[in-house]
């Protein structure tokens, strides 16, 4: 999954340059009810929409025991002509982890709100609002039993954009 | 420069995310249990409380070794899954689980939610039916009456409960009580018991009196001074009050048979 993240990265850049859109890069860190996550993605700016994805990592904690790292997915809707514009758009996250006599799978979709701030041309710090729900998938190693629980979720985040290249980006 | 730049930093994050730490282990065969299911306390809860929902996350989606689960007697001598003294604060019935008959308890609005309470006898058919183990933390007294429920028909219903399942799935289960005379009315000889204390002398007189397999330690109060009595005298201990990441390290160094913690994936992150 790695060598296909890295390969679909420098595809991107190389097109970069002969596209409409501006790439960038996400970093952005959040708290929900799988617990505390870092999210590192490439972003494409098409103006009024955005899209990234890249890599969300949990730590062991609520729900993983090891150190979890998963596809990120997202897209937005961006308006406001200020330095203060605001987003609303949808996020999908997947997550795999072997445990002991588990094999779980989790989706993480959310809806967002975004308020975003511009802090010059190329860069703007944004916070976030989600709701969604996680749906977990587990099998057990036996075969004894699996199936899909879900619940809801909801999170909060804050984040950093950068944007690459010559930008009229306000 | 920009795109140098960027890849570099992406496939430093990449390198640094693939690799990351290696998972620590402690080589010990120490049980991990959630706590009234997956947790005790609201704000870590998926599922409330000794829920259906929570055992089944608990033992399905974070893969716990079993779960702790809180039992108390209606009037009718059912067996159901409650931690509190009352019901006010968390349903729509005040009181106490004691002056209820079952049926008087369903649709109780359990926390707000649409969530049920669930019968013991519900609770070790989910837990048996994936082999896996369960601590029942017996809590007798009626705060509303204050007076303890009759000991006689408590261990008579429990029986009951117990009479489907064979000597080796009830070793599975350990009883906790806080009140060694309900402990000694229990007649089942399978099921494992083990006494709730702070006080590691009584511990150790009730252990070597035969009137308790384990002991239950609250490990805020634990400490190394206790374990190295409990190893001479070689008791089993189990502990629980393990919440923050802090606390379950410091609980897991004391090598327990039994670690009853409300972040059951972070434990076992140490455990296997």
């Amino acid at each position: 999954m790695f060598r296909l993240l890295v390969f679909a990265i420098l595809i991107s850049f190389s097109v970069c340059g002969k596209s409409q859109f501006k790439p960038g890069i996400s970093l952005q860190t959040g708290f929900n009810r799988i617990g505390l996550y870092y999210d590192a993605s490439v972003l494409f700016d098409f103006g009024k929409h955005q899209a990234k994805f890249g890599l969300k990592y949990y730590g062991p904690d609520y729900v993983f025991e090891n150190h979890t790292p998963g596809l990120s997915l997202g897209y937005k809707f961006v308006f406001g002509e200020s330095n203060w514009k605001f987003g609303q758009g949808i996020s999908a996250s997947f997550f795999h982890e072997n445990k002991s006599t588990v094999s779980l799978t989790l989706s993480d979709i959310q809806l967002q709100f975004t308020t975003i701030r511009s802090m010059g041309k190329k860069m703007e710090i944004f916070s976030v609002l989600g709701l969604g729900a996680v749906i977990n998938q587990f099998t057990n190693i036996t075969g004894s039993n699996d199936g899909t629980t879900g619940y809801i979720n909801y999170e909060f985040a804050l984040g950093v954009n950068y944007m690459f290249g010559n930008s009229d980006h306000p | 420069m920009n795109l140098r730049w960027a890849l570099t930093t992406c496939l430093v994050i990449l390198i640094i995310l693939n690799t990351g730490c290696e998972k620590e282990e402690l080589k010990n065969d120490m049980l991990v249990y959630g706590h009234a299911g997956t947790s005790l306390y609201p704000e870590r809860w998926i599922y409330p409380a000794n829920t259906k929902e929570s055992v089944l996350y608990a033992l399905d989606v974070l893969d716990a070794d079993g779960v702790e689960l809180d039992v108390q007697m209606t009037r009718d001598s059912v067996l159901v899954l409650y931690h509190d003294e009352y019901l006010d604060a968390n349903s729509k019935l005040s009181g106490c689980i004691s002056n209820y008959n079952l049926n008087e308890l369903n649709d109780l609005n359990l926390y707000q939610t649409r969530f049920e309470l669930m019968t013991l006898e519900d609770g070790l058919s989910v837990i048996f039916e994936r082999n896996r183990n369960v601590i029942l933390d017996l809590k007798p007294y009626n705060y509303c009456d204050s007076a303890n429920v009759d000991y006689g028909i408590f261990n008579r219903s429990l029986n009951r409960i117990l009479l489907p399942y064979n000597h080796l799935q009830k070793t599975k289960i350990v009883v906790n009580a806080l009140n060694i005379s309900l402990m000694n009315s229990l007649t089942d000889s399978s099921i494992v018991r083990s006494f709730e204390t702070q006080n590691e002398e009584l511990a150790i007189q009730y252990f070597q009196t035969g009137s308790i397999d384990e002991v239950c330690f609250d490990a805020s109060f634990f400490n190394d001074e206790i374990r190295n009595q409990f190893e001479i005298n070689q008791i089993p201990f189990s502990l629980f009050g393990v919440k923050t990441q802090s606390e379950i390290k410091r609980g897991i160094e004391f090598a327990p048979k039994r670690i009853i913690t409300d972040n059951i994936s972070y434990t076992r992150k140490f455990v296997y």
